[in-house]
């Protein structure tokens, strides 16, 4: 009876059948992943640092001016400058008078904030928005993609008729605002012309388009973006980063909550 | 004598900075501010002497800051004020004009590793709000006055910062040599989520004084509590900081004694902002082991208030005492505090512009309070108009029951610059 079984066309059609299912999914396996990664400009994660540093170099300094602009037609504008060491950002207010000398302080994934007026400095996070509007902490201090986010490559679209390069981010680190980020890269500059961030549940959130920019010498010299808001497209920041200069080293002093208290200058005269 | 040679060193060093062939620069920040204060008499207080109704004037707050580069920096950190009282009896006015230098110093940068400041100077130390247990040298905060500016001290300071710990070391001049004290702190965020200081001070006069400083963000990872933060501060000392109760001669008198044996402060804060509304809150509570009992601190007032002469003239030596530590005269308090930096972030015209904060220090040993609440509106760029209501309460043998204004509201108009 066995026997009988095992020989029927009927098994042998079957046991046929399992193994093209079983060698289609493992061509499907394979090939999948090597279809994501066929980047045309070959590894993802360095091409991503070499449009950071055509953002903002890893040392450097710039000023920084946003203008929030509200759907009641008000608005409220801040004017200070950074000091950036690759993951390491801290900023500090030159504008409005009420708010000079308040610094917000990165230091890898922790964040500090210093008061204006008394120099005292507590920890805040990463989501908080320390100076209002559509701009979080993060979204002041964030420059280094490969450090905070995986990326992977999607494609090839069009942003306002410019040929780019998409993008998906996903954050490495929950304490990030946002789980994942679409960025549009555009192929012949290699600058970012849009990001879009979403919530956990992939709703848009916000996101933010390159307006303006002049570039020199392979950088970014000036660059201007604007923040929408998905949900109230009317309330939007504008974010200007001016001035942008690369400085030889940058000592790790500045990014402690030691140097922040102490009310000392950091290097902004530019 | 010492600080004016010390602090006209700080003169000249900045003037050299200042005048040298590098790129230098002057900044002047601060706010000009109009204020009012009108004050209820509180008629159940024990304190003499004539009590201000209302007082008017101005005040400018001020930051002059000289700088070469960013490695050379002096600092002059000032309050002018000129205070208007009117006599309602004979409508005589006493002026009260004011400048005081609240910082001076100059501050020099070695390698940015090593920094070198000079001059009078506020000492950075711990994270409690409304009370610093482990501070030895500053001039003590009021919690009935929080809006005060504080004056620093005259100090030498050395501060090595380096990536993962930073050590400062620093001696504090005082009129006399015997107060001049040296200190040192060690601290360090190393560890994740914490921020860590060890301190140790000493002087002759003040002895020796041991603090730890603890703070931490135990759900810093979690998204929508990473905001939440809890502190520790705690210091020990030698000798006795403040006067202990001792009866006196004549029944019913009080008389100032000196505390025995090591003393200790402690106090724990929690604070954490709200999601959405961006309400912050802030407790804190805080344990001093010099604080008079309740039973103590009733027979004081009750002295204060004898209408025994004799009594009252041996007893005489406490209205300095109290009057030198509001919110320090008994061993427990709590303390609570709402902010919210605006109603809402919006973009609505009005709501966008008014902040408001309440707080309240409660003394759980006699449970009286001093309540205050406060409203700020923005409505004219680079300016604020602030109002602002204290409320103290407490029974006739209580330390908030005794404080001598019962209710005052302050109306502060400022400009920033």
């Amino acid at each position: 009876m066995k026997r009988f079984f095992l020989n029927s066309a009927a098994y042998r059609a079957a046991v046929s059948r399992g193994f093209c299912a079983a060698l289609f999914v493992l061509i499907a396996a394979v090939a999948l992943p090597l279809a994501a990664q066929s980047f045309p400009e070959g590894d993802v994660a360095v091409y991503i640092d070499a449009v950071d540093a055509v953002n903002l170099p890893v040392n450097c300094k710039a000023k920084m001016a946003v203008v929030d602009t509200f759907a009641s037609g008000g608005d409220r504008a801040t004017e200070g400058f950074f000091v950036r060491k690759d993951n390491k950002v801290v900023w500090v207010a030159t504008a409005p008078a009420s708010q000079k000398n308040f610094a917000l302080l990165r230091s890898e994934d922790v964040f500090y904030q210093r008061f204006a007026t008394t120099n005292k400095v507590v920890k805040t996070s990463a989501t908080a928005n320390a100076r209002g509007g559509e701009t979080s902490n993060l979204d002041l201090t964030r420059f280094n993609t490969n450090l905070d986010y995986t990326v992977s490559y999607k494609g090839e679209e069009s942003v306002d008729g410019k040929a780019c390069y998409r993008f998906e981010l996903r954050a490495k680190n929950r304490k990030l605002a946002y789980s994942l980020v679409q960025q549009w890269v555009e192929k012949s500059t290699r600058m970012t012309l849009k990001k879009a961030f979403y919530a956990v549940s992939e709703k848009v959130l916000k996101y933010y388009t390159v307006t303006g920019a002049e570039v020199a010498d392979g950088r970014i010299k000036v660059m201007d973006m604007k923040y929408v808001d998905a949900l109230k497209p009317e309330d939007t920041s504008s974010l200007r980063i001016y001035d942008i200069t690369v400085l030889k080293s940058v000592p790790d002093q500045f990014f402690t909550k030691e140097y922040l208290e102490s009310g000392r200058l950091f290097p902004y005269d530019f | 004598m010492k600080r004016f040679i010390v602090l006209s060193a700080v003169m000249i060093l900045s003037a050299g900075a200042l005048f040298s062939q590098e790129k230098s620069f002057i900044t002047l920040t601060g706010d000009v501010d109009g204020q009012t204060i009108m004050n209820a008499q509180n008629e159940k207080s024990v304190y003499p002497g004539p009590f201000t109704e209302v007082t008017a004037g101005a005040l400018v707050d001020g930051k002059l800051t000289f700088s070469r580069q960013y490695t050379t920096l002096g600092l002059l950190d000032f309050t002018f004020q000129d205070a208007n009282v009117l006599d309602h009896r004979n409508g005589v006015k006493i002026e009260n004009l004011s400048f005081l230098v609240n910082e001076l110093y100059s501050d020099l940068s070695f390698g940015d590793l090593l920094y070198l400041r000079l001059g009078k100077q506020r000492l950075k130390w711990g994270a409690g709000y409304v009370f610093n247990p482990s501070d030895p040298v500053n001039p003590p905060k009021d919690p009935t006055a929080m809006r005060a500016v504080r004056e620093g001290v005259t100090a030498l300071k050395l501060e090595l910062i380096t990536k993962s710990i930073s050590l400062m070391s620093f001696g504090v001049l005082y009129d006399a040599v015997g107060q001049t004290g040296l200190g040192t702190k060690v601290s360090t965020s190393a560890i994740p989520g914490t921020d860590l200081s060890l301190s140790g001070y000493w002087s002759r006069s003040e002895s020796w004084t041991g603090a730890l400083n603890a703070s931490i963000a135990p759900l810093y990872d979690v998204p929508g509590w990473d905001t939440l933060q809890v502190w520790f501060e705690g210091s020990l000392y030698g000798k006795g900081k403040y006067a202990s109760f001792a009866p006196g001669i004549n029944p019913g008198a009080v008389v100032t004694g000196t505390a025995d044996g090591i003393q200790y402060n402690l106090l724990f804060g929690v604070s954490a902002q709200m999601p959405e509304i961006r309400t912050t809150v802030l407790v804190e509570y805080y344990h001093l082991s010099e604080g008079l009992s309740r039973g103590e601190l009733g027979a004081v007032y009750q002295a204060l208030r004898s209408t025994d002469s004799a009594v009252l003239a041996e007893s005489a030596g406490w209205y300095a005492e109290l009057a030198r530590r509001p919110g320090r005269q008994a061993p427990d308090y709590l303390f609570v505090s709402l902010n919210q930096p605006t109603v809402t972030d919006n973009g609505d015209p009005v709501f966008d512009k008014i902040g408001l904060t309440a707080s309240c220090l409660l003394s759980l040993t006699d449970l009286s309070f001093f309540a205050s609440g406060g409203i700020t509106t923005t409505f004219v760029k680079d300016s604020s108009v602030d109002l602002t209501v204290n409320w103290a309460h407490g029974g006739e043998g209580t330390e908030f029951g005794n404080t001598p204004s019962a209710v005052s509201v302050a109306l502060d108009v400022k400009v920033y610059f």
